[in-house]
């Protein structure tokens, strides 16, 4: 895995991200959040005590597994039983965005708009005034993975309101955040705190899209 | 065996959470169970020994620390609690609100007693992972309130924390990055502009006991975190980017809040203008040196829990008898339920600080602290935080206006009201008691508020 090391693991993590947000089926949406955790460990490698970066790793699995049987209760992306694939058809209800008066197709919405944060997260991370202080001058890929990350993370969250997809926003602005913060401070305490944190947000995503859903599983 | 606030405060609640969370399927008895769970805290710390320092607890070689101030606050945190926990019981708020008001009542602790400060921060979004559980209490349907809350406080959690590295490392050319990291986070977390987005979809969305918990309770605690920064690093308040940034942002929330009042056409965002009108000039105070803002910082989300109780319940309880909360659905309803009417008007006439109301102590307060931070001599253009707090206040008057007057005002053709029934009639008779007592006599609340600023500041 040593291979992937460095700027190979940036590029992973930033097109896993991509995927997230860009993807129109949750369950691409998770496995491409377990697949930024994995890599992200080897980011994490780079500024944290190999062990702790485990813990890292296995928290975000925690918290793909939480969403997994979040989204699997409440029936996640199944239209309701008197819905039919016709009617949605038929109303234009598909997976389209509002965009001021008009509805545009979501998916290519969504490349466009990734493709755009891309571009100046790539220019501001080029740029020698937007270094962060206390990255390692080794692991100068940390630059762009941690804007890379924070920038398509809150894409995510202003893209959507529902609280599935909008979390995994969330949970990708956290690891941009995480990247960064283990850079300044590598106490056991911290990371424990942001385990618990992580955790934390899990749980209230799940509450939140299980309060989202729940009436329409009950009317099934 | 000696008493020990940090446990006290961190184990108790949790515990009661769990019992009232096992209880959940009996409201009512989760209802008594967690008023009487936070009266036996309350008790418990009423009684602690009075030392300067009630307590250490160590936690991963970091210390939590009670102080005389934190005590005092959890005192007032632990009565309010049990009175909503009280108030649920004729007014239904969703399952988890009693152990989810008590789970954030932990987090929020050890928020205010851990030093060194980067975990204040983390255990300040444990809290609010808690809160948006209360916020939502079971309901179903819309969650987006609950997220957006979320969201925010996520957001200014990384610049919290980037904030304490850069004041850990001590280097003089971080100033003005730790001014400019801080203030956005204050920002967000008292709603400032451009961040006060998610005020109007609570206000709408969330039970009203839960109003009274988050805006009232929650922001308290808030509030004296934000002033602990204050009170460790007396430079911020010298650095110009910090007080700019918060009296332009607090400005144009004000401005925001107005304008949203003048053009209300429902209860519900007449009701979330004057509460972000409200949090904008508790915003507007922290650019106040500490010792002259301190106290009305206090002050303001003290009145701030009674009026959003009024506001919120009043309106919940004239809700039941018309559809929706537009103006237009209220016409009379004043006279037919004048009690009801006078407790909902209350709320918003003592959330927009008028006199001879709660409110009115401490908005006139912070707006002479305000415009005595102002000078003209010094700039013309610093009159406009104060121009822009009056202007907005006007708006605020104007929209209530609008909003009362179909209520007061008209006749409706209708049928009379549903019969009230008794436990309502209790909690209304209470919380006119309750609001009279603190009208009558604001010293309750204004002593309270100074006994509170003088305990923060000596543990400072």
């Amino acid at each position: 895995m040593s291979f992937l090391r460095g700027l190979p693991a940036t590029y992973i993590v930033l097109l896993t991200a991509v995927l997230i947000v860009m993807a129109w089926d949750w369950r691409l949406s998770l496995l491409a959040l377990t697949g930024q955790y994995l890599v992200a460990s080897l980011l994490f490698v780079d500024v944290l005590d190999p062990r702790l970066a485990v813990v890292k790793l296995l928290i975000g699995l925690f918290v793909c597994l939480i969403l997994y049987m979040t989204a699997r209760q409440v029936n996640y992306g199944r239209l309701p039983t008197d819905v039919s694939a016709n009617e949605v058809a038929e109303f234009g209800l598909g997976n389209r965005s509002r965009v001021g008066p008009y509805r545009l197709p979501a998916v290519p919405l969504r490349v466009l708009a990734a493709i755009i944060v891309l571009l100046v997260v790539w220019i501001v991370a080029q740029r020698p005034g937007f270094g962060l202080p206390a990255l390692p001058v080794e692991a100068a890929h940390l630059n762009l993975a941690v804007y890379g990350l924070a920038g398509l993370g809150l894409l995510g969250l202003s893209l959507t309101a529902d609280p599935l997809p909008a979390g995994l926003g969330l949970f990708i602005l956290m690891t941009g955040f995480e990247l960064y913060y283990s850079a300044l401070e590598q106490s056991a305490a911290l990371l424990a705190a942001l385990a618990a944190a992580n955790l934390a947000l899990a749980l209230a995503v799940a509450y939140l899209t299980q309060a989202r859903y729940a009436a329409a599983l009950a009317d099934a | 065996m000696s008493f020990s606030g940090p446990v006290l405060l961190i184990w108790g609640p949790l515990l009661a959470a769990a019992t009232t969370l096992a209880l959940g399927r009996w409201r009512r008895v989760a209802a008594i169970a967690g008023a009487a769970l936070a009266g036996l805290l309350w008790l418990r710390l009423w009684f602690a020994p009075l030392d300067e320092q009630i307590g250490e607890m160590l936690w991963y070689g970091r210390s939590l620390t009670m102080t005389l101030g934190i005590r005092s606050l959890f005192l007032f945190l632990l009565a309010g609690a049990g009175t909503l926990f009280l108030l649920s019981l004729p007014l239904p708020q969703g399952r988890y609100f009693v152990s989810a008001g008590l789970a954030v009542l932990s987090p929020l602790a050890a928020m205010l007693m851990i030093r060194p400060s980067p975990f204040s921060a983390l255990f300040w979004l444990l809290a609010a992972a808690f809160l948006v559980i209360l916020l939502q209490s079971g309901r179903v349907g819309q969650a987006e309130a609950g997220f957006r809350y979320l969201t925010m406080i996520v957001i200014a959690t990384p610049l919290l924390l980037t904030a304490d590295w850069m004041l850990d490392i001590g280097q003089a050319g971080l100033q003005t990055a730790v001014a400019w990291l801080l203030a956005a986070a204050f920002i967000i977390l008292l709603a400032g502009f451009p961040f006060h987005i998610w005020i109007q979809p609570l206000v709408a969305k969330a039970p009203s006991l839960a109003m009274g918990f988050l805006f009232g309770l929650a922001q308290l605690a808030v509030t004296l975190f934000a002033y602990d920064w204050l009170i460790a690093h007396p430079w911020l308040l010298e650095e110009p980017a910090f007080a700019s940034l918060l009296r332009w942002s607090a400005g144009l929330a004000a401005l925001t809040a107005g304008l949203l009042a003048l053009t209300a056409a429902d209860y519900d965002r007449l009701i979330g203008s004057l509460l972000l009108l409200d949090m904008s000039v508790a915003l507007a105070l922290l650019a106040v040196p500490v010792a002259a803002g301190l106290e009305t910082a206090v002050m303001l989300p003290l009145a701030r829990f009674v009026n959003m109780l009024a506001a919120t319940v009043g309106l919940h309880w004239l809700s039941q008898a018309r559809l929706g909360v537009e103006f237009a659905a209220y016409r009379g309803l004043g006279r037919q339920m004048p009690v009801k009417t006078a407790v909902f008007a209350f709320g918003l006439v003592s959330l927009l600080g008028l006199p001879l109301t709660i409110g009115f102590n401490g908005r006139w307060s912070a707006l002479a602290a305000i415009a005595a931070q102002s000078p003209v001599a010094q700039s013309p253009v610093a009159w406009g935080m104060p121009a822009a707090l009056l202007l907005a206040m006007g708006g605020g008057i104007y929209g209530t206006w609008r909003g009362l007057a179909p209520m007061l005002f008209t006749v409706a053709d209708d049928s009379p009201p549903a019969k009230q029934r008794l436990s309502s009639s209790l909690a209304l008779t209470l919380g006119l008691v309750g609001g009279i007592l603190l009208i009558g006599w604001p010293r309750i609340a204004l002593s309270y508020a100074r006994h509170l600023a003088d305990l923060w500041l000596l543990a400072g």
